[in-house]
């Protein structure tokens, strides 16, 4: 467990106390409601971006405990099953020496009896969750059921408990017997042969006669393809009264998922899906909103009377320097657009960060950064990625504290200088990990492609740089598309692209196209990245239109990247939303 | 040494395979070799293996190669178990020189001798040197070893055993992986690799600040290989936690691990494989290690 030592912990959520994850939460600008439903859902998106954090907050355990402080009745409307799948369990390979069909009787039943477990385990916590129920009627049809005794005595629910960890058990000792080289598989449960009745019999409890159930499975990447198989078979249940999926996935858009018939399961049919990074970052975002809400929460726990921006103020001489450099540009604007307000405020909006970054000594050190806003920027939409820096920066103004034997005091803010020490510090371990080989992490990564993604982002970064100080329409692009591919070069670039989401230096996005309303995907590097080369994390959105063949010679033979003043790029459109 | 039936070892392209083939030979005097490989590196391994087939013509020992996968473990334990069953017996007396073999490979080969063999013995020999750069990159994800992956408790948090080796975030990535509540991680004791000491070190201050980690010392190169080190400091978790074990340090550890994975099989093995190794990984060969199973 985490002892409390730094208003920005950000440890994984299954590693905080559920008191912590209550007062951490927030439940605003972040589709939580859409958990409290009847509804599949998948929540997609990298490690980091809170997919486990809002399982466990709608968990039961933490709704009874958020009931309890907020004074109002139990919460047994919806009742939210956590199941996490990253376990030892899960993990087991051992139906790779089983022919497919029993290969996915042994995974599901894996599964399933993790499901229960789940289930008897949150029932078994409800206070006095049997009074009125006929708990010996409920064993009676329980163990025609499952053609099987339960322990008697005890809490019903205890008892499937029990019966559970007994199965599981058999089953696992019958896999690892050591007196044969097979594995022994006896009889399975499926998902209809025992969690269906189960639920079922929850209708005779009064209790629970009109609760829902919400699985929450978190990780469930870490599943074997035939559990996903078993998954999407549950989900095309075209019953939602008694039971739904809220499940948790990374890598979610190249993995197939199929049904065990081999069926499709469909968005927006089956399930809803919800991107949980979020695209956008300025103050008026969702994710601005949410970042604000989240570190005001944090705050506020420690005892922090600030707000986020006071907290983390912009450097004075930076403020100074960004309002000359909107005087300029204003007055640029003024001369070319006489009293046309909105677009002086565009040319404003475009051009004035990049004006503060032209107008600096090319030998000047790097610019400095600072200030909410940034760092919310930086975090380039994943929540882990904002509270890393802020963490950073909270520990060193504590170790400064400390040096002068103040290390008691009150932290009240965190002075700019720290914060931009602690951004290009983190930026530099960034490119120092690139450089010195990702290989020696990150899984299916060679040495020749590490080099490569290494290669890639640094002409990125000077492709970018290149613009910021000299590209005409679009100065602080900072993402971009793949235009011209082949399936011969995707398949290079997308291992490569692979590779830099799974060491969290890449994000992909999908957004509308400059074609007919279609959606294409787009590519954001981790703006932590960029400080340590002098760029602008404050993103414009713009998107630089690059050949294939031109990212792909980039990552392999250290190819620039084509001077985009001379090459198309994806501007503003109608409907786009300006960050 | 007494005439021993069958020699098991893995070839490789490292000079202490071929010196220590001929040291095994003379020592163990084996009737039958049976010598594996890995498909990745045939070329790399195919004059150590010509060497070691010619050794073993000259000496009257039959010898069967068998190519193992890098990937598929699934194949390699039908294998290995085929290729054991075929020539061991509950009478035969079989040495596993383990200098060269992956770690999963030790684990499934010394399963499937308990299961067929009647007397099992070990041999690892030292390198003099090893690379200073880099000895294998490219992770891969790690696995549990079948039969050898416990019988884990719904429910159970997960403490993870790691037996630090050459690259702290080797044992980063075992921890991403798993997620544990609970880290143990054994730090080598110093020994006569002059880059111990540094490469401890770099553990514990990479991971010295994480709460839910704790270290503890263990000497491979001990009588008992930390055996009694790691049981010692799991005494007390037993049956609170699912244990993993894996081991990224010093090879006599594998045997450790497997020792104490038979006196417990609700403990789990997890293996985690390179792709990419270092032609120039080790050289010479030094002190031998050998012990009975």
């Amino acid at each position: 467990m985490t002892a409390e030592r730094n208003p920005f912990e950000y440890a994984g959520a299954n590693d905080l106390p559920p008191e912590m994850v209550l007062d951490y939460y927030i439940e605003d600008f972040n589709y939580s409601r859409f958990v409290q439903s009847k509804r599949n859902l998948l929540l997609v998106g990298e490690r980091g971006c809170g997919k486990s954090m809002t399982l466990r907050y709608n968990s039961w355990p933490l709704q009874q405990m958020k009931a309890e402080r907020d004074g109002i009745d139990l919460p047994l409307a919806h009742i939210g099953v956590y199941v996490p799948c990253k376990t030892p369990l899960m993990l087991k390979g051992e139906y790779q020496l089983l022919d497919d069909l029993r290969a996915a009787l042994l995974s599901e039943h894996t599964l399933v009896l993790s499901l229960l477990f789940a289930v008897a385990e949150t029932l078994a916590a409800i206070p006095g969750v049997m009074e009125g129920a006929d708990e010996h009627a409920l064993r009676s049809r329980l163990e025609f059921v499952l053609e099987s005794d339960l322990p008697s005595g005890g809490c019903f629910f205890e008892a499937v408990k029990d019966f559970t960890q007994r199965a599981n058990l058999k089953t696992q000792q019958a896999v690892t017997d050591s007196t044969g080289s097979s594995v022994v598989l006896e009889s399975t449960y499926s998902f209809p042969s025992l969690i269906v009745p189960v639920l079922g019999l929850t209708r005779a409890i009064p209790k629970l006669k009109h609760s829902h159930f919400m699985f929450l499975i978190d990780d469930a990447h870490d599943l074997n393809e035939r559990q996903l198989e078993s998954l999407s078979s549950w989900i095309a249940y075209r019953d939602h009264s008694l039971f739904s999926f809220k499940i948790a996935i990374a890598n979610f858009a190249r993995r197939k998922i199929r049904t065990a018939s081999g069926g499709a399961i469909l968005e927006g049919h089956d399930y809803i899906r919800l991107d949980m990074a979020q695209p956008y970052q300025n103050e008026a975002s969702d994710f601005g909103k949410l970042a604000e809400g989240l570190v005001r929460k944090r705050l506020a726990r420690f005892g922090i009377d600030s707000s986020p921006e006071e907290f983390f103020p912009v450097s004075r001489q930076l403020e100074k320097d960004l309002e000359q450099a909107e005087a300029v540009v204003r007055a640029e604007g003024k001369s070319k657009y006489g009293d046309d307000s909105r677009r002086i405020a565009d040319y404003v909006y475009k051009y004035k960060r990049a004006h503060y970054f032209r107008a600096r000594s090319p030998r000047a050190n790097l610019p400095e950064y600072s200030g909410f806003t940034t760092l919310v920027f930086l975090s380039t939409g994943v929540i882990r990625n904002l509270l890393i820096p802020c963490y950073a920066m909270y520990d060193k103004v504590i170790s400064l504290q400390s040096a002068k034997g103040e290390a008691d005091a009150p932290v009240d803010s965190i002075p700019p200088e720290v914060q931009s020490e602690v951004i290009i510090d983190e930026s530099r371990k960034r490119w120092d990990w690139l450089r010195n080989g990702i290989d020696q992490n990150i899984v299916g990564c060679s040495n020749v492609d590490a080099r490569r993604c290494f290669r890639l982002l640094d002409q990125l970064a000077i492709l970018f740089r290149e613009r910021l100080l000299h590209h005409k329409s679009e100065p602080r692009a900072n993402s971009f598309t793949v235009s011209s591919p082949t399936d011969e070069v995707m398949h290079e670039l997308n291992r490569l692209f692979d590779i830099l989401r799974e060491a969290q230096l890449l994000y992909v996005r999908s957004g509308s196209a400059k074609e007919s309303g279609k959606r294409e995907w787009y590519y954001v590097p981790n703006r932590l990245l960029w400080p340590e080369r002098g760029l602008d994390p404050h993103g414009q959105h713009a998107r630089v239109s690059l050949r294939a063949t031109d990212l792909w010679a980039a990552a392999d033979i250290n190819r620039p990247l084509p001077d985009a003043r001379k090459k198309g790029e994806r501007n503003l459109e109608l409907f786009d939303e300006p960050e | 040494m007494n005439q021993n039936d069958i020699l098991i070892t893995f070839a490789s392209w490292e000079e202490r395979f071929t010196l220590g083939f001929e040291k095994n030979l003379a020592i163990y005097r084996p009737r039958q070799v049976l010598l594996y490989y890995l498909d990745r590196y045939t070329d790399w391994t195919e004059a150590a293996r010509e060497a070691a087939a010619a050794a073993c013509e000259a000496g009257n020992m039959q010898v069967t190669q068998k190519k193992l996968s890098v990937d598929d473990a699934a194949q390699n334990w039908k294998s290995i178990g085929e290729t054991i069953d075929a020539i061991a017996g509950q009478e035969s007396r079989v040495v596993v020189d383990m200098t060269t073999m992956p770690r999963e490979s030790i684990w499934m080969i010394l399963w499937f001798l308990d299961l067929n063999a009647g007397n099992v013995s070990y041999v690892y020999h030292r390198a003099l040197r090893h690379a200073k750069d880099w000895l294998s990159r490219d992770p891969q994800k790690p696995r549990l070893v079948f039969k050898m992956s416990g019988t884990p408790r719904l429910g159970a948090k997960t403490l993870l055993v790691v037996l630090a080796g050459f690259d702290p975030e080797r044992t980063a990535q075992l921890m991403g992986f798993f997620e544990p509540s609970v880290t143990l991680l054994g730090l080598q004791t110093t020994n006569t690799d002059p880059d111990n000491d540094r490469r401890m070190k770099e553990h514990a201050e990479r991971f010295g600040s994480e709460a839910s980690v704790e270290f503890f010392k263990v000497d491979a190169y001990g009588k008992d290989h930390g055996q009694e080190a790691i049981e010692a400091i799991l005494a007390s978790r037993r049956g609170t936690y699912n244990v993993v074990m894996s081991s990224l340090g010093p090879k006599p550890t594998a045997i450790t691990l497997y020792r104490i994975q038979r006196g417990n099989r609700e403990f789990a093995l997890a293996y985690a494989p390179s792709s990419e190794f270092n032609r120039e990984y080790s050289s010479g060969i030094g002190e031998c290690i050998s012990g009975d199973l």
